[in-house]
């Protein structure tokens, strides 16, 4: 349980009042448990450097001065310090003490310190090292050497021999999430070694187990392992794991563990023994090929979408030739929005979410408004930002422009309106699913006046 | 223990004149040699220990045609093995050398020229004459036979064309020592200092230089002040220090420099804790590690665009990501740079999922003349979550993989699932659940029964084989030898595999034709 204890303990007595925290808020037992935190100290960003100027007899040099200079820039001074946190600078040269010592904090680096006395330079330590590993620094590798190696012990423990953890700490050393642990770790026997990173939660190697979360919060597993007979042909798995929070399990530090992806080799009810992908869910989780998810979605209507320069909103995009790279409206930097009736930019190319059919232009496929009711393969258009790769949307959701004083609400199937080319409306009726480009997700103009969501369009 | 803490740490400087505890050699010719580093850097190296009787060297540089410039420092302990010329007006292109003079105790000088070496690929080649001319690009020799890296002249300029960018080796930890007597702190001049691997009680490796391309000697000798220095791999060594009538040793001297290659051992502890701050960060403050490959300039050049592995107080709980900074207290990311490509695969701290998203930076039309500078716009791929699961494509349809049932699979085939989860060519026209193929996992194209990788597509568009003449928007079917023929009237979506998205097709003749999958 040291594991998460930096090289300096001065701070350890944080842990203790941590676990004290902990204890009290849930019954938990420390010993199942990922560690408290790593203490916060050292703060600051800068690293510490001290020294002394003494003469060939040993004795100290009370009147000496030390100017220090970074080594790739000479001709500069470095900014010293008095603090960790650059809140003091001190003026060079730096005046020792009366025995005859001197001390600073700087930027990680390679320094050039010069000592003198008045106006006689009397030596220079040249490229001085100054690089407290327990601050932020770049590490230097090469095409032979890797610039860090991490090492865990052969043998099994009761955690994951974690090899990076990483915290986020508050300057008191209080944790405020789970720390994210990256380990190789040991399977129950022969080399299954695998890699995951667990989210607060450690493991036990030795009982096979997940410890109890650190936090109340959510517990993840990432793990990439290999599967098969060590010695023989051997296939990795992938696999996703999630717990709810000790809150939503009626309190209990014990994850409780859903599989939510696996990508296996395993035999498997009706699939067989071959390679599998499988995507497991809680219960009520849907599976969805194509768009809906959160942060996106909702074609042409997402704030900052340019026309160029742009990777396209959601959905599932099937190329389509003959589409004008010049977006309706004018000018590369047009924003790829044209409310209003068909007719923006030119008269014969539909503007993001009008509801368009493919026709035939010549040898290559373009795209004109529905002018029908319901009109058969019916879609939504978009148009991808950037290229000359013009698509439409052809699976998922979508903002679909309205016939005008058409309602719409949610559930309800939505066609081509046949009155107003290019637009949709409600059409409970239709039966035929090629002429059905989606289903209502809110009523008309709940998200933009003149469009309602839809999603299972058209393909 | 405080003296020897002092030594240590290498911090002692002398002021006044030594009391030689040892005796000093008399000044040899020192060996001095220069090496280009980086496109306006060159290490300046000193390898033999004949300085060690002089009061102090420095060293001039000139360039072709110029005057002599005294480089800082000027005035160099005798213990000096090597010190670097950066950040002191070197220019690309512009031809060097480099003279060292050695100023004795009596203040007589002796100069001498540095030898001009290139080291790439760690193969030490001298250069005649002696002169360093600043190539802009590190990469293979490209001259018939030429298999080391050396820094050349640009790769425009025909005589350099091949690059491939590096650094020029590892950082390596210096150890600045003194030789101090243990009862009176006294320096020892010109001590003899032997340096041992602390595990294996065998001599270390020393260099001269901070990359490890020259030398050092091993037992060395101490300048007239006590000091010496050497560089060496991160470890622990043990320091025998003798002064002639006083010998000491140093043992378990950590040598150690964050900025080496390094290995941490962890045992039951965790390798490397890192720690960011609680704040919401703006910019890499929320960044825990940070991976670049600096230098390039070929097609993998990464430029300012780095790899980041991040536990975030955003919506990224964890993430990996590329050519993104992620600004906590908005939630948004920034590029690196916009012209860039960009990725995050992440927990998503809203969701709870696990997700894969892009920015694939698409070029514009006309190149980068009417480029607009742009913020990340990241769809999202893959997500996993306790809340659903969805995978999309953003240009090419989307597929699932499988296991190809038999021999000849290939891409634009129409294929069905049998019993066993493999696929397999349509035996019967109008089959149930028909697939098109988008491909084959196969260097021939044709899969292999029981191994290939198919790929079918469930959405977006393909291309298919089809039999028959179309028209856009029919309807596919499959037919009996695993292909597509054209089916206006089939209205039961079982056996419709999509829809044509474009006319063509010649009665009883397989042609190619976009098809939107379903």
């Amino acid at each position: 349980m040291t594991r998460f204890t930096p090289a300096k303990s001065k701070c350890s007595s944080r842990k203790v009042v941590l676990v004290a925290l902990w204890t009290s808020g849930w019954s938990l037992l420390v010993a199942t448990s990922p560690p408290p935190p790593p203490a916060s100290c050292p703060t600051g960003t800068l690293s510490f450097y001290q020294g002394q100027v003494v003469d060939d007899t040993g004795a100290a040099v009370t009147n000496a001065t030390v100017t220090v200079v970074p080594n790739d820039n000479p001709s500069t001074s470095a900014p010293l310090f008095a603090d960790p946190s650059s809140r003091t600078a001190l003026s060079q040269p730096v005046a020792v003490n009366a025995n005859g010592r001197y001390s600073f904090y700087v930027a990680p680096g390679s320094y050039d310190i010069t000592a003198s006395v008045g106006s006689t330079v009397v030596y220079t330590l040249v490229s001085v090292p100054i690089v407290d590993p327990r601050k932020a620094h770049a590490t230097v590798g090469s095409n032979f050497d890797s610039p860090v190696t991490l090492a865990e012990s052969a043998t099994a423990t009761t955690n994951g021999n974690a090899a990076i953890i990483l915290e986020r700490l508050a300057s008191d050393g209080t944790r405020i999430r789970g720390p994210w642990i990256l380990q190789v770790n040991k399977g129950a026997s022969g080399d299954r070694t695998d890699l995951r990173w667990l989210y607060n939660a450690d493991w036990n190697e030795m009982a096979q187990t997940s410890t109890s979360v650190a936090v109340n919060e959510p517990a993840y597993a990432i793990r990439i392992a290999p599967r098969g007979t060590p010695g023989t042909t051997q296939q990795f798995s992938f696999a996703f794991d999630y717990s709810p929070s000790p809150s939503e399990l009626g309190g209990s530090t014990t994850p409780q563990w859903t599989n939510l992806f696996t990508q296996e080799e395993a035999t498997a009810p009706n699939i067989g023994p071959a390679p599998h992908a499988r995507v497991n869910g809680t219960g009520q989780t849907a599976f969805v090929v194509g768009d809906g998810l959160a942060n996106s979605s909702l074609v042409a209507r997402r704030d900052g979408w340019i026309c160029y320069n742009k990777p396209a909103p959601a959905g599932v995009l099937a190329r389509l030739e003959d589409i004008p790279t010049v977006p309706c409206g004018a000018g590369v930097a047009t924003v790829c929005e044209c409310v209003g009736s068909p007719g923006c930019g030119d008269a014969m190319h539909p503007c993001p979410g009008d509801v368009v059919v493919p026709f035939m232009n010549g040898s290559a496929v373009g795209a004109s408004w529905a002018t029908q009711s319901a009109q058969r393969d019916a879609t939504v258009y978009m148009k991808i930002g950037n290229g000359t790769l013009p698509s439409v949307l052809s699976v998922g959701k979508a903002l679909v422009r309205v016939q005008s004083g058409v309602t719409i609400s949610p559930g309800d199937i939505v066609v081509s309106s046949g009155s107003s080319p290019g637009t949709a409306k409600g059409d409970n009726s239709t039966t035929d699913p090629r002429s059905i480009i989606g289903f209502a997700l809110e009523h008309a103009g709940a998200t933009l006046p003149g469009y309602v969501a839809i999603v299972r369009t058209n393909r | 223990m405080l003296r020897r803490r002092l030594v240590l740490t290498g911090l002692a400087v002398s002021v006044v004149g030594a009391r030689a505890w040892a005796v000093c050699p008399a000044l040899q010719p020192p060996t001095f040699y220069t090496y280009q580093s980086d496109a306006a850097t060159v290490e300046l190296v000193v390898v033999n220990t004949t300085l060690a009787g002089i009061d102090h060297w420095s060293v001039s540089r000139t360039e072709t045609g110029g005057s002599p410039v005294l480089l800082f420092p000027n005035r160099l302990s005798p213990s000096t093995t090597s010190i670097t010329d950066q950040g002191q007006g070197l220019q690309a292109g512009h031809s060097y050398s480099y003279t060292l003079t050695a100023t004795d105790v009596n203040s007589m000088q002796t100069s001498y020229t540095a030898a001009a070496h290139d080291v790439g690929n760690r193969v030490d080649h001298s250069l005649n004459p002696s002169t360093i001319t600043l190539g802009t690009a590190f990469g293979f020799d490209p001259r018939p036979g030429g298999t080391r890296l050396f820094w050349g002249t640009s790769r425009n300029d025909g005589t350099f064309p091949t690059i491939f960018p590096s650094i020029i080796g590892p950082l390596f930890p210096k150890y600045i020592g003194s030789a101090r007597h243990p009862a009176t702190n006294a320096a020892l001049a010109c001590a003899t200092v032997t340096v041992n691997d602390s595990t294996t009680g065998q001599p270390a490796t020393l260099w001269a230089d901070r990359y490890g391309n020259f030398p050092h000697p091993n037992p060395m000798t101490a300048d007239r002040h006590g000091t010496f220095e050497f560089y060496t791999w991160n470890g622990t060594y043990d320091l025998s220090i003798n002064g002639g009538t006083v010998q000491y040793s140093l043992t378990s001297v950590t040598i150690f420099d964050a900025r080496s290659p390094d290995v941490a051992h962890g045992d039951a502890t965790s390798a490397m804790t890192l720690v960011t701050s609680a704040d919401q960060a703006t910019a890499d403050g929320n960044i825990h590690l940070k991976i670049t490959r600096p230098n390039s300039t070929d097609g993998n050049d990464a430029g300012d665009a780095a790899y980041r592995l991040l536990a975030n107080e955003s919506t990224s709980a964890w993430a990996v990501t590329y050519n993104l900074g992620v600004d906590e207290q908005t939630n948004a990311v920034n590029f690196d740079a916009d012209r860039r490509a960009a990725f995050f695969f992440r927990v998503n701290a809203a969701s709870r999922a696990m997700e894969f998203g892009i920015d694939p930076a698409y070029a514009t039309t006309d190149g980068d003349i009417n480029w607009i500078s742009r913020s990340p716009l990241l769809e999202t791929l893959l997500h996993v979550g306790p809340d659903r699961a969805h995978f999309k494509s953003l240009l090419a349809p989307v597929g699932v993989q499988a296991t190809a049932g038999q021999n000849g699979i290939a891409s634009g085939n129409v294929v069905a699932f049998q019993p066993d989860g493999t696929v397999a060519l349509t035996t019967t026209t109008r089959q149930l659940h028909p697939y098109a193929v988008l491909g084959v996992d196969e260097a021939s194209g044709s899969s292999v029964a029981g191994s290939s990788r198919v790929f079918l597509s469930v959405g977006g568009r393909s291309n298919v084989w089809v039999r028959g003449v179309a028209n856009v928007n029919d309807p596919l079917t499959a037919t009996s030898d695993g292909y597509a023929q054209p089916a206006s009237a089939e209205t039961d979506a079982r056996y419709i595999l999509g829809y044509a998205a474009a006319s063509g097709g010649v009665s009883n003749t397989l042609v190619l034709l976009p098809v939107r999958t379903r």
